[in-house]
């Protein structure tokens, strides 16, 4: 892969490195702020990259990183086996999704769970494999498909609530709710 | 492999078909094909993601996003960074470099000589006449020229002194035990400054002695170093009498010939500090 110059990387990759931080963080500022602090640390220590083929994985690497950096996680997320994800897919089909606007799938995924949100997005922005994802996240392969199966449920579930709640909204919580949720547990 | 862990696997084929040639897919895609239910799920699955997938991304972006990035970049020291660390890399030995050196020079008995070759500007003489040093302009051979070169040179290499005394009858026992010139004669001027030692050296298979002495520890007081050789061996040496000075770019030299021995009397800095050691009236 040819070294990209840095305005041509920022071209191809600020868009989905701000949609995977918006799926971290939930506020777009912050999304924002994430995105620049990578392409920042990508300029003054990008140049430590001997690979300069895996320029995409250390960009969405770092960013998660500092997401990890900023949140100390108060929650514990609990594993689900093979089993409990079996038959709970609710049904919902594309053409449903196909009416809904992508704000709105955009705020479901963001009330998916965290510990499914990050492979969840990385997996719909089809930037990552789910070995790239294992790699990048930090856990098995097996894991990255557990939390995919987990978060598609989810998911689903949040957007078959928007089709049967009668409402344009998915959930009745707006983004400055969400905000309160997470800072007062 | 059965339905249930294929559709597991399966939750992780991103519906691009990026996976397409995925190992871990194989089986399950294979599957796929053998088992009706399986396959029209898979299907469904793979258009529900699509559709999810679309939608995600083309999620807004910040329109000003893109030139944040660029712009905050202009103010980072992106080009800097190398360069800033090869600076204080570079500082950093510098100051280990000077320090060394000063902490080299401070045990070294002898100075080194950076440049012996470079040797500057004329050679002149003192005529001793009378009790009195007479300046005279003074011819020396390129051949001597060329040997006191080679040991200030060979003087930068040694490290230590055999001998530690600030007696001379002393370090002449031990030179004449040693091999040693133990019968040097010296000029007046320096006969009154404490040596510090000596050395018994081999110089081509030529028998040189070191002899180094202090001054003292005044701020204009500097080590001065003496080689003692026969006459026979420093050739084209200074005729009798009459001391040769020598100018290098930080070193000075002072030769000459007294009986059956030629001197070569060294130190750091401007010949101009040698001559007191051949003023009769002393320095």
């Amino acid at each position: 892969m040819v070294e990209l110059k840095f305005e041509e990387l920022v071209n191809r990759y600020y868009e989905p490195l701000y949609r995977f931080a918006l799926s971290l963080t939930q506020r777009e500022a912050e999304a924002s702020d994430l995105t620049q602090q990578t392409f920042y640390l990508w300029a003054t220590k990008g140049h430590q990259l001997r690979d300069k083929s895996k320029v995409k994985t250390w960009l969405f690497t770092t960013l998660h990183r500092e997401f990890l950096g900023s949140r100390r996680r108060e929650t514990r997320f609990p594993h689900y086996e093979v089993d409990d994800v079996r038959n709970e897919l609710p049904a919902i089909a594309p053409a449903m999704v196909n009416q809904i606007d992508g704000a709105t799938v955009m705020d479901a995924l963001l009330q998916v769970d965290e510990l499914y949100r990050a492979p969840l997005m990385l997996f719909y922005l089809e930037q990552h494999s789910y070995l790239e994802i294992a790699a990048l996240l930090s856990i098995p392969p097996g894991t990255v498909m557990s939390r995919l199966a987990r978060g598609k449920e989810q998911l689903r579930k949040l957007l078959a609530v928007t089709r049967t709640g009668g409402s344009d909204k998915i959930v009745p919580l707006k983004m400055n709710d969400l905000k309160q949720r997470d800072r007062h547990g | 492999m059965d339905s249930r862990e294929a559709r597991f696997i399966l939750q992780a084929y991103r519906p691009n078909g990026q996976d397409a040639h995925d190992p871990q897919f194989r089986e399950a895609l294979a599957l796929v094909e053998k088992d009706p239910e399986l396959r029209q799920w898979f299907h469904e699955q793979q258009a529900i993601d699509a559709a999810i997938s679309a939608k995600l991304k083309a999620a807004p972006v910040p329109a000003e996003l893109k030139d944040n990035i660029l712009t905050g970049t202009k103010v980072i020291p992106q080009n800097k960074v190398w360069w800033r660390q090869a600076l204080v890399a570079t500082a950093a030995c510098l100051l280990i470099a000077v320090a060394g050196v000063r902490l080299w020079r401070q045990f070294q008995p002898i100075p080194s000589y950076t440049d012996p070759l470079d040797i500057l500007g004329y050679s002149s003489g003192f005529e001793l006449m009378d009790g009195c040093a007479a300046p005279i302009t003074l011819e020396t051979s390129p051949k001597f020229t060329r040997y006191c070169v080679d040991m200030v040179k060979f003087l930068g290499q040694l490290d230590h002194l055999d001998k530690l005394s600030n007696n001379p009858q002393e370090l002449r026992q031990w030179l004449a035990k040693s091999k040693g010139h133990a019968d040097f004669v010296l000029p007046a001027g320096l006969s009154r400054q404490p040596p510090q030692g000596c050395r018994v050296l081999d110089w081509n298979g030529k028998r040189v002695t070191l002899m180094c002495f202090n001054p003292g520890t005044g701020q204009f007081d500097k080590k001065v170093h003496l080689l003692i050789i026969n006459r026979a061996d420093a050739p084209d040496g200074p005729p009798p009498g009459i001391p040769v000075f020598l100018q290098y770019p930080n070193v000075a030299t002072a030769s000459w010939t007294k009986d059956d021995k030629t001197y070569i009397l060294v130190c750091d800095g401007q010949r101009d500090y040698l001559h007191r050691y051949f003023a009769q009236a002393g320095p």
